[in-house]
C-alpha cells in the first residue's frame, strides 16, 4: 500500500500511508484510538476506497472495491465484532456467502474438519455457533477466511474479548498460520502482544506513518528497548504549545492549588504514597477519609465480557482524578459503576461510607453523585424533547421541578432559561428541542444539569470530545472549580493533555485495571503512554 | 417521530394523517372499482347514511365510547415505547369479568354501584392479561410485541372455554353469561340515545392529556418511550414505567370491555371479538400519539365501521372493506411519515449532519424507522 489517504468530511483519517506487508510475516499495526488503524484496514479490506494512493497485490496494481472482491484476492478479514450467525453450524458459516446455486457441502465438510483439527478446535462442523465460547468463535472466523483461500488475514483487535488464556493460544495459532506462508495483520493497540509475535510493526499517529520497524529490529535480543522506541514514536515527545487547553496562568493556578490541598490536610500526602507505592491493604484500614471507595469491583460490560476486574480506588475530597486509558479499558465502564448506572458481579461501593452497591442511579443522585456521560446524543439527552425537559430530566421527580406528582413546568422553564443564561448557551430559548443544538451547547447543558444538583462526585466521560477549542477550555475550568470548592471530580479522558492539565492524581486504566495512580505532578506523557498500553510501571506491583 | 403531544398548537404533523387518509380513500375506491362498484356512490353513501341520518350519528357516537378508552390506553403504552398488541384480548377478559360481575351483584344493589363493580372488575381482567406480558418483559426481557400477541389467542379460547362452563348462564342455550336487564345498564345522555360511556371515554381521554402534559409519571413515561437509554441514565425506574404502561393500557382496555358490556349487550357471548385493537392502533398514529387528537381521529373511524356497515349491505360491498380502509391508511401513514421525514430538515443532529450528502435519494428501507416496523408487521397480510 503505497500514500493511502482516506477523509470522512473534514477529517482526514488516512494522510498517505503506507505498509508493506510479506508473505509468512506477522505484521503488527499500532497506534492510538483514532490514529487511522482501523481506517487503512478497512481500505484494505475494500470496505472503503482511498482518496488516494495504490495498492499493488504481488506487484500488481488493483482496485479492491468491496470486501467480497477483497476476499476474491485472498486478503480475509476477522473483525472486533463477530459475524458468524449464532444458530448456524459452523460448516454453514464458513460455507455462507459462497458462490454458485449448489455448495458441495461434503467436500466443505471435509476441508472444515481437518482445518477445525488442525485449529485444536475438537468439535463437530455441525455445532452451531452459539454453542461455542468467544475464543472458538473467533477461531471459526480465521477458518472461514481461510477456507476461502485467503493469503493474507486482517484481524482487528482481535484479543480484546478473549480471556488471557485464549490469547496465549490465539498468539500460538497466529505463529502457526505464518509458518505456512500466510501474512497476518494485527490491528491493536496492545504492544505486550505485538512486541510478542510480530516479525515487522507499523506505527500510526494522528492518520500517519509514525514508525516501521522491520524484523531486523523486532528479532533484536533488547525488547525493552523497542518497547521505548514503540512507545515514542505512538506518543511522541512534548506536545506542541499550540495545543495546550489551559493557559500558562491557568496552569500555574492548578499546582498551587494541589500543594495547598496536601497543606490542609497533613496526612495527605502521605496517603499519596500509601497508595501509590504499597497498594491494598493500608486503604482498607482507612475508609472513612474518602469521599468515594470503590473494593475489589468487578462488572461486565455491554456484551457480558468482564469489563472491570477487580478494581479497588479511594477519592479524597477537593481534587480531579484523572483516569487515562486506551478506550474500551473499563473507563466507561467504571464510571457508570460509580453513577450506579451499572451493577457491579463483585466488590463494594462506598460513598461517604455509606454502601451505596447496586443501588441504582436515583440513590446515587440523590446522595450528590453525578455522571456527565460520553453519549450525549443517545444516553444524555432525549433529542426530540425540550432544553427544559432535558435539564430537568434527573430530578423530575423533586422539588422544584415537581411535587413528585405534579410537574411545575414553570420552574422547570425558569431553570432552563437561567442554565442557557449561567452557560451562554446558544439557542434560541428554551422550548427549543435539545437535538437541534450543537455538541458543544448540548455537553454545556449536560454539564449544568449535573452541577446545577450540586453533586459531591462528579464523574465526567470525555467531555471534550469534539468541542471547539473555548468550549473544551470552559469545560475544563468548570471542572476544576468544582474541585476548587472541595467537591471530588472524576475526568475520564483519552486526552493526556488535559488530564495533565487539571488533574490533581491521574490514574490508568488497562484491561479492567487501575494499573497506576500518581500525582499528576510526576506523570508526563510517555510513561502514560506506556501504562495504557499496558505496560509495567517499575516502581508498583502490578496486578495479576 | 414522537415529537407531538406538548405542542397541540402544531398541527402541521396532523396533514400529514389527513393525507394518508385520504390517500386510503382513493386505494380503496380503486378497489371497489375494480370490483365492478361505483366508487363515488359507495362514498357518496357512506356520507349520506353515517353523517346524514341520526341514527349513523347515534351509532357512531355508541360506537367511540370503546375506541376512546382503548386508544387513550394504547396510547399511554405506545407513548411509553411498549407495544401492547394484545388490546383485544385485555379487552374480551375484561369484559368477561365485568359482565360476571355485574350479573352477580344486579338487582341486589343500587345501579350505580353495579356499574362501579362492573368497571373495576373489567379493569381488574384486563390488567391481569397484560401482567403476565408486563412479567414476562421486565424480569426475563422477553418482547412484549410476541407475548401481548399470544396472549390474544390465550384470552379468546379462555373467555370462550369460560362462558361455556363455569360462568355460562344455565337457563339459556347459547354459551353467554348472565344477562343484565335493559333498564339497569348504563342510562342514556339526556336528550340523546346515547349512552354515558361516551362521556366516560371522553373523560379517560382528557385524563390520560393531564398526565403526560402534568405529571411526573407522564414525563417519565415520555422519556422512556423517546430514548430508553436517557431514561436509565437518568435514574428512572424503567421496568416498573414499562409495566405501568402496559397494566394501565391493559386496565383501559378492559374498562372499555366493561363498557361495551353496561352500555349495549348486557351479556358477555362465547367468541365475541370487536377487534378494537387494530382500529386503535390506526386510530393513534393517525392522532400522531396526542391524545386530544383521538377524539376527532374516534369519530372519523367509527363514521368508517358505521357508515361503512350501513353502505356495504344495499350496495353488496363486503363488510370488511373497512377493516381494509383502516389497514390501507396505516400502511399510507408509513409512507407518508416517511415523505415528512425526507421533506422535513428537523430536529436530530445527525440527521442534519448526514442530510446533505443523501438529501436527494432515500436511504433505507419504506418502513426501515424502528416504530413503524411492528405496524407493517401487524398490517402485513392487507391487500
Amino acid at each position: 500500500m503505497r500514500g493511502i489517504s482516506k477523509r470522512f468530511g473534514p477529517v482526514v483519517a488516512n494522510d498517505r500511508i503506507s505498509l508493506d506487508l510479506w508473505p509468512g510475516e506477522i505484521h503488527a499495526v499500532l497506534g492510538e484510538n483514532g490514529a487511522g488503524k482501523t481506517t487503512l484496514m478497512n481500505v484494505l479490506a475494500g470496505m472503503y476506497q482511498p482518496d488516494s494512493g495504490t495498492i499493488r497485490i504481488a506487484g500488481e496494481e488493483v482496485q479492491i472495491t468491496s470486501p467480497a472482491d477483497a476476499l476474491q484476492r485472498g486478503i480475509g478479514t476477522v473483525y472486533q465484532h463477530f459475524t458468524l450467525v449464532p444458530n448456524l453450524s459452523i460448516l454453514e458459516n464458513v460455507v455462507l456467502g459462497e458462490g454458485g446455486v449448489l455448495i458441495d457441502l461434503g467436500a466443505a465438510e471435509g476441508k472444515v474438519t481437518s482445518l477445525l483439527a488442525d485449529f485444536g478446535l475438537d468439535i463437530s462442523p455441525h455445532t452451531e455457533i452459539r454453542h461455542l465460547a468467544l475464543g472458538q468463535r473467533q477461531r471459526v472466523e480465521i477458518i472461514k477466511v481461510l477456507f476461502r483461500g485467503s493469503r493474507v488475514l486482517l484481524l482487528d483487535e482481535p484479543t480484546s474479548v478473549l480471556t488471557p488464556g485464549e490469547v496465549t493460544s490465539l498468539l500460538d495459532l497466529l505463529r502457526r498460520l505464518r509458518d505456512q506462508g500466510i501474512a497476518v495483520v494485527l490491528i491493536t493497540h496492545k504492544l505486550g502482544e505485538a512486541l510478542a509475535v510480530s516479525d515487522r510493526v507499523t506505527i500510526l499517529r494522528a492518520g500517519r506513518n509514525a514508525g516501521d520497524l522491520g524484523p531486523d529490529v523486532m528479532s533484536g535480543a533488547n525488547r525493552e528497548s523497542v518497547r521505548q522506541r514503540i512507545v515514542e514514536q505512538m506518543f511522541g515527545g512534548s506536545q506542541p504549545a499550540a495545543t495546550r487547553l489551559l493557559t500558562a496562568p491557568a496552569q500555574n493556578r492548578v499546582i498551587p492549588k494541589h500543594e495547598e490541598s496536601r497543606r490542609r490536610d497533613p496526612h495527605a500526602e502521605t496517603r499519596f504514597f500509601a497508595r501509590t507505592l504499597n497498594d491494598t491493604p493500608s486503604q482498607k484500614d482507612t475508609p472513612s477519609a474518602a469521599l468515594l471507595s470503590l473494593r475489589g469491583i468487578s462488572t461486565l460490560g455491554d456484551r457480558g465480557v468482564p469489563a472491570l476486574n477487580d478494581l479497588s480506588l479511594e477519592l479524597l475530597g477537593g481534587e480531579v482524578f484523572g483516569i487515562a486509558g486506551v478506550d474500551g479499558n473499563g473507563q466507561k465502564e467504571l464510571g457508570e459503576v460509580i453513577a450506579g448506572q451499572r451493577p457491579v458481579t463483585s466488590g463494594q461501593v462506598l460513598f461517604e461510607g455509606v454502601d451505596i452497591t447496586n443501588r441504582g442511579v436515583a440513590a446515587a443522585t440523590r446522595l450528590g453523585i453525578g455522571y456527565v456521560t460520553d453519549d450525549r446524543l443517545h444516553e444524555g439527552s432525549v433529542a426530540g424533547s425540550s432544553i427544559t425537559d432535558n435539564v430537568a430530566l434527573k430530578s423530575i421527580g423533586r422539588r422544584p421541578f415537581s411535587n413528585g406528582f405534579w410537574l411545575n413546568r414553570r420552574a422547570m422553564e425558569e431553570h432552563a432559561r437561567r442554565l442557557i443564561a449561567e452557560f451562554d448557551v446558544k439557542a434560541p430559548g428554551p422550548e427549543t428541542s435539545i437535538g437541534m443544538l450543537s455538541g458543544g451547547n448540548i455537553q454545556k447543558l449536560l454539564l449544568a444539569r449535573e452541577l446545577a444538583l450540586d453533586p459531591k462526585l462528579l464523574v465526567c466521560n470525555k467531555p471534550t470530545t469534539g468541542l471547539d477549542l473555548r468550549t473544551a477550555r470552559f469545560v475544563l475550568q468548570s471542572l476544576r472549580g468544582q474541585a476548587d470548592a472541595g467537591k471530588v471530580v472524576v475526568l475520564i479522558s483519552s486526552e493526556l493533555d488535559e488530564l495533565m492539565e487539571i488533574s490533581d492524581r491521574i490514574g490508568v486504566m488497562y484491561n479492567g485495571q487501575l494499573v497506576a495512580d500518581m500525582p499528576s505532578t510526576e506523570a508526563d506523557p510517555q510513561a502514560l503512554g506506556d501504562l495504557m498500553l499496558g505496560g509495567v510501571k517499575r516502581s508498583r506491583r502490578v496486578p495479576a | 417521530m414522537i415529537r407531538t403531544g406538548l405542542f397541540p398548537s402544531r398541527f402541521a404533523p396532523l396533514l400529514t394523517s389527513l393525507a394518508a387518509i385520504a390517500a386510503a380513500m382513493i386505494l380503496g375506491g380503486l378497489f371497489l372499482a375494480m370490483r365492478g362498484k361505483d366508487p363515488i356512490a359507495a362514498y357518496g353513501m357512506l356520507v349520506s347514511r353515517g353523517l346524514g341520518t341520526s341514527y349513523g350519528i347515534t351509532e357512531t357516537l355508541i360506537r367511540m365510547a370503546p375506541l376512546l378508552i382503548v386508544s387513550a390506553g394504547l396510547l399511554i403504552s405506545l407513548r411509553a415505547g411498549v407495544w401492547n398488541i394484545g388490546i383485544d384480548g385485555q379487552l374480551m377478559v375484561g369484559a368477561l369479568f365485568a359482565g360476571v360481575a355485574a350479573a352477580a351483584v344486579a338487582g341486589q344493589v343500587a345501579s350505580p354501584v353495579m356499574w362501579m363493580v362492573a368497571a373495576l372488575a373489567g379493569m381488574g381482567g384486563g390488567l391481569l392479561w397484560a401482567l403476565v406480558p408486563g412479567i414476562l418483559r421486565v424480569r426475563w426481557g422477553l418482547n412484549e410485541i410476541i407475548t401481548t400477541l399470544m396472549m390474544n389467542y390465550v384470552a379468546l379460547n379462555v373467555t370462550s372455554w369460560l362462558v361455556k362452563g363455569p360462568v355460562k348462564d344455565p337457563s339459556v342455550v347459547p354459551p353467554q353469561t348472565v344477562l343484565i336487564p335493559r333498564e339497569l345498564r348504563l342510562p342514556a345522555i339526556p336528550g340523546t340515545t346515547v349512552h354515558i360511556g361516551l362521556l366516560v371515554g371522553l373523560i379517560v381521554v382528557v385524563l390520560v392529556t393531564i398526565l403526560f402534559r402534568y405529571t411526573v409519571i407522564g414525563f417519565m413515561l415520555d422519556v422512556l418511550g423517546r430514548n430508553r437509554q436517557a431514561a436509565i441514565h437518568a435514574g428512572m425506574p424503567v421496568n416498573r414505567l414499562t409495566l405501568v404502561a402496559l397494566l394501565a393500557s391493559g386496565a383501559l382496555a378492559g374498562l372499555a370491555g366493561a363498557n361495551d358490556i353496561l352500555g349495549v349487550k348486557g351479556l358477555f357471548q362465547g367468541n365475541w371479538n370487536p377487534g378494537y385493537g387494530f382500529a386503535a392502533f390506526a386510530l393513534v398514529y393517525l392522532a400522531r400519539l396526542n391524545s386530544l387528537w383521538i377524539i376527532p381521529f374516534a369519530y372519523f373511524l367509527s363514521f368508517l365501521a358505521i357508515g361503512g356497515e350501513m353502505m356495504a349491505r344495499p350496495l353488496g360491498i363486503p363488510t370488511y372493506f373497512v377493516e381494509m380502509l383502516e389497514g390501507l391508511m396505516l400502511i399510507c401513514f408509513a409512507v407518508a411519515t416517511y415523505v415528512e421525514r425526507m421533506r422535513l430538515p428537523f430536529a436530530r443532529a445527525e440527521e442534519i449532519e448526514t442530510g446533505p450528502a443523501n438529501a436527494g435519494e432515500p436511504p433505507g428501507p419504506l418502513l426501515g424507522e424502528g416504530l413503524l416496523e411492528p405496524i407493517a408487521q401487524s398490517s402485513g397480510g392487507q391487500p
